[in-house]
């Protein structure tokens, strides 16, 4: 056996080990740390393409694909020049990818002509009587969604804050 | 004891690899990119119509950006924020020191933010008085 190979190995093998020794350490129950985690890994809607995810996160979070539907998308991607008060535009191929990504990934129904996440009726549902006027006045916007979804970013918004 | 140069060849390489891929792709001289504008303007770069820019109130753009410190810091030393909420590192290249050295990124944002804010894209020598005003700060 190699002494270098022995070496290398140990040390590889702690700095895999050494994070997940001390997040168990740091957690009352671990367990339900770690199921809790992948369970959010899985149901998570963040955005999978780096481009659309470098692209878009400029200004605000990368909002999730599947928050608007495919109409919206186009929508939305078709008027970036006139993008809800602002000029986002883009070189034509990287709008054509970005778009191709949403559009692929879209899902929910919205109302024609609405492209805001913020004014379908499901947000509207899930919004009302549910946030403080303190919290509306800190985040501003409700395109704003990581001042109050701590997470948005990672696409989770079911905490409780 | 021959096995062992494989080992450290291989390690090396890992370790090149990783240090190559934490360096940014983007790295142009700030001075080359102030200098390919200096080369379409009209007259030499004006720090002073630089700091106006910055910060005077337009009136032809769009309604929401009146004024670049509308998302900007209110000085470029300060940090600025966009309207949805995200933090924009200072535009003064003493305290964000990579500014300005990726000229896709600079048409990019000129080309965005002159349209967001004055209506219309940008002179060069707009661009080279903001850019020399930014970089003296
Ligand atoms: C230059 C800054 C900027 C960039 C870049 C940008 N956006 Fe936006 N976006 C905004 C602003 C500003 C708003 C509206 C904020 C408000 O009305 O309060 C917004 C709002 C939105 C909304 C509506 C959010 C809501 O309230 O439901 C969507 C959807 C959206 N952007 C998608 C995108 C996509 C997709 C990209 C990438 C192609 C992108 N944005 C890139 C600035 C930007
Ligand atoms: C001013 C605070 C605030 C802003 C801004 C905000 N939300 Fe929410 N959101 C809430 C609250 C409070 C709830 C209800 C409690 C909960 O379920 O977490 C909620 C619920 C939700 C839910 C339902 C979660 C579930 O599983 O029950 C979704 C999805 C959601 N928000 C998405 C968004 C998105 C996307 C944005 C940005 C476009 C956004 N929110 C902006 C406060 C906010």
């Amino acid at each position: 056996m190699n002494k270098t190979i022995v070496v290398l190995g140990s040390i590889m093998a702690l700095a895999i080990a050494a994070p997940l020794l001390t997040a168990q350490a740091d957690s009352d129950d671990h367990n339900r740390g770690i199921w809790r985690g992948i369970w959010q890994v899985a149901k998570s809607s963040a955005v999978t393409d780096p481009l659309t995810q470098q692209e878009c996160s400029e200004c605000h979070i990368a909002y999730p694909p599947r928050l608007l539907s495919a109409e919206a998308w186009k929508g939305v991607m078709g008027n970036l020049s006139n993008h809800f008060g602002e000029d986002a535009s883009l070189d034509a191929n990287t709008r054509q990818q970005i778009e191709t990504y949403l559009v692929g990934n879209a899902s929910r129904s919205s109302a024609p002509g609405k492209l805001r996440i913020s004014e379908q009726s499901w947000f509207i549902h899930e919004h009302q009587d549910e946030v403080s006027p303190r919290k509306f006045a800190q985040a501003k916007t409700w395109s704003n969604c990581q001042s109050c979804h701590k997470d948005a970013a990672k696409g989770l918004f079911d905490d409780d804050d | 004891m021959a096995s062992t140069r494989p080992v450290l060849i291989t390690s090396l390489a890992a370790i090149l690899m990783m240090v190559s891929l934490n360096t940014p792709a983007q790295a142009d001289s700030r001075a080359d990119i102030i200098n390919y504008f200096a080369a379409q303007a009209t007259g030499p770069a004006n720090p002073a119509k630089g700091a106006k820019l910055y910060s005077q109130a337009f009136n032809n753009g769009k309604p929401d950006t009146p004024s670049c410190t509308t998302c900007h810091g209110k000085t470029p030393k300060q940090e600025g924020q966009t309207r949805t909420g995200k933090t924009i590192a200072p535009m003064a290249v003493s305290q964000t020191p990579d500014r300005f050295t990726d000229l896709k990124k600079v048409n990019k944002w000129f080309g965005r933010n002159c349209k967001s804010v004055i209506g219309r894209e940008c002179t060069a020598q707009e661009k080279v008085d903001f850019l020399t005003y930014l970089s003296q700060q």
